[in-house]
Parts: C-alpha cells; sequence; structure tokens
C-alpha cells in the first residue's frame, strides 16, 4: 500500500466484500468483484491479502471453530471420533454419520436462537485482540494452588500464565507453534510468537509459518529459525537447550550483565547442538540427551523404559565442543534417525527389516562428525549388565578395538543416506530395505555387569569421502540373547 | 497409534491449521454461514481421511487441497445465480494460494501486533462486525449509530489496520 491508487483499489474491495459478507451485494457487485478478481493480477493479490485478514479477524472475535474442537474431544459427542469408519464400510454409511456430525457441530446454523452459541451476543469488548494460542492437551496436570488452572482447547491470551507442579501440557501458537510443557513448570505466554519460562521441560516445534518464535528464561533467549527444540529451565535459572532440527541462535539475557563476568556472543545451534547457559552467562558443553528427558507431543514416539541400559555416553573431545549425544529409549526402530547431526535413518537391508533382536532396543545418535576424530574414545555407561552393539560400516576397516572385545554377528543393517555435500543425489525413503545406501555389519558385546565401556575411533581411509561414524545400541543380557545369527531372519550372507 | 494418539495429533494439527484452512474457504465462498458450513464439512473429511495424511508432511497444505474439493462440491449444490466467483476466478484464487502459504504465519503475527495499537473504541468496533453478531446494521443499531457512520468507521479501521500489517512485513523483509 503505496498511494492512492492502492488505497482505491483496498475500499473498493472492502466495499464489495463487506456487501457481500452483510448479504446486501447486489448481482451487479458480485460481477463487479468476479470480474475484479479474474482480470487484476494486482486486485487478486489485495483481495486474498484482505479476506486473510477479514478471517483472523473473524476468527478471534467470533471462536469460528474451537467449539467443533471441544464437541469432538468431550464424552458427550464421542461417535464424533468413532465415525472415522473404514472407507470400504461405504459413501452412504459415511454420509450419514457425517450428516449426524454437522447438525450437531453447528449449532448456530441449525438450532434455534435459544441455544446459539455465545458468538451470536454481544462480544465483549477488546476479545479481538487478546487471543495468541489454544491449549490442546493436558495429561496429568496438577496446577498450582495459586496459579490459574485452564482447561483442554482454552484460548490463550498475552500474559496467561501456566503453573503446574505436575504433568504436561501442550500449547498451539496461532501461528502454528507447537510447545509441550513438563512440570513443574511456570510458562506466561507473552505475544503470538513468544513465550517466557520460569521453570520446566519444553519441546518446541516451529514450521515455516512460525520461524522467529522466541523463548525466553531467566538466563537465555532462544530465537527460532524453523526447528525442533528443547530447553529445560532449573530452579536456579540456568538453562540447557538442544537442537534436534534445524536451527535456533542463543543468547544470554541473565543477571551477568551488571557482574563480572562479560557477555557472551550469541551463538548459533545446528541439528544436534546443545548448550547450558548459566546465570552468570557463561556457556556449557552438554555431553549426552537421552530421549526421555524432554516432554514429546502426543502421538510421538513412546516414552522410555523404566530401566534404562544406557545410562549415560561422553567422550573425550573438546569441552567447547556443542554436539550432544542423544540416547533413543523407545528403541530402534525402521527409519529411526542414526546421528544427532545428519537425518540418515537406520532400516532393515532388505525388505525383512530390522533384526528382531535390535528391534525396540535402546540406541545412542553419535555424532556423524566424530569419524573424523583420530582419538576418539567414547565412554558407554550400562546401568544393567547388557549385550553391546556396534554397528560398523563396511566401508571401513574393522579397527583393533572392535575386532579385540567384539564378535561380528554376520547380522547386518542399512544406513539410508540423505542429502550431503560427498551424496548429493541421495535422499530418504521410509520402510525396510528401501533406498538403503550403505551396509553396516552388527558387532557385539556381552557385558556382564553394570560398567562403563570405552570405544575407540574408526579408521578412515586415506582419499575416500562419505564414510560414516557406527553406530551404537544396548539391550539388557538375557540367557535368549546369545545367538543372534541363527535367530533372526535379517542375516545376509 | 493408539486412537488416543491420533485424535491429539489430530486435534494439534487442526489447531494449527484451522484458521488457515478457514481463510480459504471464506475467500472461495465470500459467505460467513457456508464458510462455516464448509469448515465443519472439511473438518469431518479430514478426520475420516485422517488415516491416510502422511506424519511429517504439511497437514495445512493437505487440509486446503480437501478444503478446495468440499469448496467444489459446495458449488455444484448452490444456486448458480447465488455464486459470487465463476470458473476463472475461483481456479485464479486457488493458484494464488501457492505463492500466500509462506507468509501466512507473518502477516498473522503482523496483525496481532497492529491489532494492539488500535484504540479501545475501534477493537471494539471490529469485534462486534466480525463476531458474526449480526450485519453493520444491525451494529450501527447496537451502537445507536447510523449504519453509514459506522460503515465509514469500519473502512477507516481496516485501511489503517491493512497499512500497518504492510509495513510490518516490509519490516521484516528488510
Amino acid at each position: 500500500m503505496t498511494g492512492r491508487h492502492d488505497d482505491e483499489l483496498f475500499l473498493r474491495v472492502h466495499r464489495l466484500v463487506t456487501a457481500q459478507l452483510d448479504g446486501d451485494a447486489s448481482q451487479a457487485e458480485r460481477e463487479e468483484l468476479d470480474s475484479l478478481v479474474r482480470e487484476s493480477a494486482a486486485a487478486r493479490r489485495l483481495f486474498c491479502d484482505y479476506m486473510s485478514e477479514t478471517a483472523q479477524l473473524r476468527w478471534r472475535a467470533g471462536d469460528v471453530s474451537s467449539e467443533l474442537l471441544q464437541d469432538l474431544l468431550t464424552e458427550g459427542t464421542q461417535p464424533a471420533w468413532d465415525m472415522r469408519v473404514p472407507l470400504a464400510a461405504g459413501i452412504l454409511a459415511t454420509l450419514a454419520v457425517a450428516a449426524v456430525l454437522v447438525i450437531g457441530l453447528l449449532p448456530a446454523i441449525l438450532q434455534p436462537d435459544s441455544v446459539q452459541r455465545t458468538t451470536t451476543q454481544t462480544p465483549p469488548a477488546d476479545r479481538v485482540s487478546l487471543g495468541v494460542a489454544t491449549l490442546t492437551r493436558l495429561a496429568g496436570v496438577q496446577w498450582t494452588d495459586e496459579g490459574e488452572s485452564h482447561s483442554e482447547l482454552s484460548r490463550l491470551v498475552q500474559g496467561d500464565r501456566l503453573s503446574f507442579d505436575a504433568g504436561e501440557v501442550e500449547i498451539v501458537f496461532d501461528i502454528g507453534v507447537d510447545v509441550v510443557i513438563r512440570g513443574p513448570a511456570q510458562f506466561e505466554v507473552r505475544a503470538i510468537d513468544r513465550a517466557y519460562s520460569g521453570l520446566g521441560k519444553i519441546t518446541a516445534r516451529v514450521g515455516k509459518t512460525g520461524e522467529g518464535f522466541v523463548l525466553e528464561t531467566p538466563a537465555a533467549k532462544v530465537v527460532d529459525l524453523g526447528t525442533e527444540f528443547s530447553v529445560e529451565v532449573t530452579a536456579t535459572g540456568s538453562t540447557d537447550v538442544a537442537v534436534f532440527r534445524g536451527l535456533v541462535d542463543l543468547s544470554v539475557t541473565g543477571p551477568h550483565r551488571g557482574g563480572s563476568v562479560e557477555p557472551r556472543t550469541p551463538q548459533r545451534l545446528r541439528q544436534g547442538e546443545a548448550l547450558r547457559v548459566g546465570m552468570n552467562g557463561s556457556f556449557g558443553r552438554l555431553m549426552t540427551i537421552s530421549s526421555d528427558r524432554f516432554p514429546s507431543r502426543a502421538g510421538d514416539a513412546a516414552k522410555g523404559t523404566a530401566a534404562p541400559v544406557i545410562v549415560d555416553v561422553r567422550d573425550n573431545g573438546d569441552g567447547d565442543v556443542k554436539k550432544f549425544y542423544r540416547i533413543v529409549r523407545a528403541g530402534l526402530q525402521e527409519d529411526s534417525l542414526a546421528f544427532v547431526d545428519r537425518s540418515h535413518q537406520w532400516n532393515g537391508v532388505d525388505e525383512v527389516g530390522i533384526p528382531e533382536f535390535l528391534t525396540g532396543i535402546e540406541y545412542v545418535m553419535p555424532y556423524n562428525d566424530d569419524k573424523f576424530v583420530e582419538r576418539l574414545e567414547v565412554c558407554v555407561d550400562l546401568g544393567v549388565p547388557a549385550v553391546l552393539y556396534v554397528f560398523l560400516s563396511d566401508d571401513v576397516p574393522a579397527p583393533a578395538w572392535l575386532t579385540k572385545d567384539f564378535v561380528d554377528t554376520s547380522v547386518d543393517i542399512g544406513l539410508d543416506e540423505t542429502r550431503t555435500q560427498y551424496k548429493p543425489k541421495h535422499s530418504t525413503e521410509d520402510g525396510p530395505g528401501r533406498s538403503v545406501d550403505t551396509v553396516f555389519s552388527v558387532w557385539r558385546r556381552e557385558v556382564p555387569e553394570a560398567t562403563t565401556v570405552t570405544l575407540g575411533p574408526i579408521q578412515a581411509q586415506r582419499g575416500r569421502d562419505g564414510f560414516n561414524m557406527y553406530g551404537i545400541a544396548a539391550a539388557p543380557l538375557t540367557t535368549g540373547s546369545v545367538n543372534e545369527a541363527s535367530a533372526s531372519p535379517g542375516v545376509s550372507e | 497409534m493408539s486412537l488416543d494418539d491420533s485424535k491429539a495429533t489430530f486435534v494439534r494439527l487442526l489447531t494449527q491449521s484451522e484458521r488457515r484452512v478457514y481463510g480459504y474457504i471464506l475467500k472461495m465462498v465470500v459467505d460467513w454461514n457456508d464458510a462455516d458450513e464448509i469448515l465443519q464439512e472439511t473438518n469431518v473429511r479430514l478426520w475420516e481421511e485422517f488415516d491416510r495424511f502422511q506424519p511429517g508432511t504439511d497437514f495445512a497444505a493437505w487440509a486446503i487441497r480437501v478444503a478446495h474439493y468440499q469448496v467444489l462440491t459446495w458449488r455444484k449444490r448452490r444456486d448458480r445465480s447465488r455464486l459470487v466467483f465463476g470458473k476463472a476466478a475461483i481456479e485464479a484464487l486457488a493458484m494464488e494460494q501457492a505463492t500466500a502459504n509462506t507468509v501466512e504465519g507473518s502477516r498473522q503475527a503482523a496483525l496481532a501486533e497492529c491489532l494492539k495499537r488500535l484504540s479501545a473504541v475501534n477493537r471494539d468496533l471490529l469485534t462486534r462486525c466480525y463476531s458474526g453478531a449480526g450485519t453493520i446494521r444491525d451494529v450501527a443499531g447496537t451502537l445507536g449509530r447510523s449504519t453509514e457512520a459506522v460503515y465509514k468507521m469500519l473502512q477507516r479501521v481496516r485501511l489503517s489496520l491493512h497499512k500497518c500489517i504492510e509495513q510490518r512485513l516490509v519490516m521484516e523483509d528488510a
């Protein structure tokens, strides 16, 4: 909107649309709007922007759909969810159920005025400006005595605080950012694209529309650049930030500014990187993050086991390194991510899939870039007697530390590699035996007591690019976990 | 995924994308009641077909495709003389959607910020005009003002809001 002509076009669109929405438009006005949209690209763009704004205003002022979702979730309308019948059940059955549902969900349209929803009444002033997020899930939440409680699908306005001692809350910000908070937590909604956490564990997924979302804590400010990340704010205010996908910018906001410690420059964290920000403004390394440390969305992978097999993983690397080892408690599955800093996936080498004895066991996502560290030592703390597995690429020779203590099971697992600078044409596919790029041999070692096992480096071949770090997995040691090769249908010759 | 997990996932995805879907439908039909009805039908269809949705792909884009077919179905049963747009305009608007997706989130955020800059009186006017409580004439009656006066006020507020949004989007790009 830069000039008089633009204003005139806007007002013309406004006049035609308002008449139409009020039911007052003449046939000539409808034809004028049709012609405008059809013949002028500029008018069409302006119309789309105008209607987008109109829809947002209507949504904010009228709660167009919150009642729909509420109905779908409440016991009284349970058939709404149960209506997801197989398509084979027939179109007639589907239409019949759909008709019942639509009638049930459209009280404002189909029912008498006396039972119409509140949107037909005079709305409270200012309501149009306030709602910025929707609370979509509560799981075992115990609200604090002094805090306000909220119900599922309630709208959250700027300044709303969520204080709870236990349980999980999931919020969807209107710009599409999905946030799961695990208590004890103190969380404040500050704007449509901004929140504050004084305590708690948080996982955020930010899509394209939500880039720029800001999460502030007593010690740090996290600016999301399109990603999935987790944050833990401790009672002292120190803040751990881990990035599982995409990028975030991390800066220091704590009270160090007036103290003796110099403020640190902001850090950009990439996939597979994490840092701890202390209240004195210092950055520290987070060596290991288990998958059950942070909350996950409903429907995502299952939580961890009661007695972890892999307790901790650490290396002898430089203390400034940002990358972390991720222990995946939910277990190895088809298409499980293999490394924290790549999107490669583990898969069965053929359609039979990942060998049964490996399926569902705990595994570690190391950094693929560890393959370059010549004197690498990776220490794996096992919490119980276990079988420790190492997956070594057939592209590299077996190192002495591996052949000395481990046995090659003759079982293989595949790596489905995503695009890299060395393999620009690669892409991943779902499921076993599809798009497997590199075969890894599965090596095993029985560890009869809880202890620490130290693994060494891999031996890169000179002049060869595109090789991979090894994988690590572990299962509790049982009498049945001895002879994988004969037990598994996934053995390749 | 259990049914409960499936429900929770669906609610989350729908909550994230429903207003964009609604915006798409309203743009196509320019009628409050019809847009509400098509949105409900679309939501029903989305849940029916949710087994076919591939996790990790763009739910909003999928939902808008479903909404598009619901709009076309609605047009077939609607009296042609009551339709605002002909086939050519509908196709042009559908094409426009592809480029609008990337800035939709920014536009929502900008609108939220710009609403805060409006006076309480102007926000109240927007609330009354877009809450579904009635027409401009009804709002004028409630406020004790003439229809023409309310219409002018609304026109001025909408233009001001739109300019504010555009300015914020330009600043964001700079």
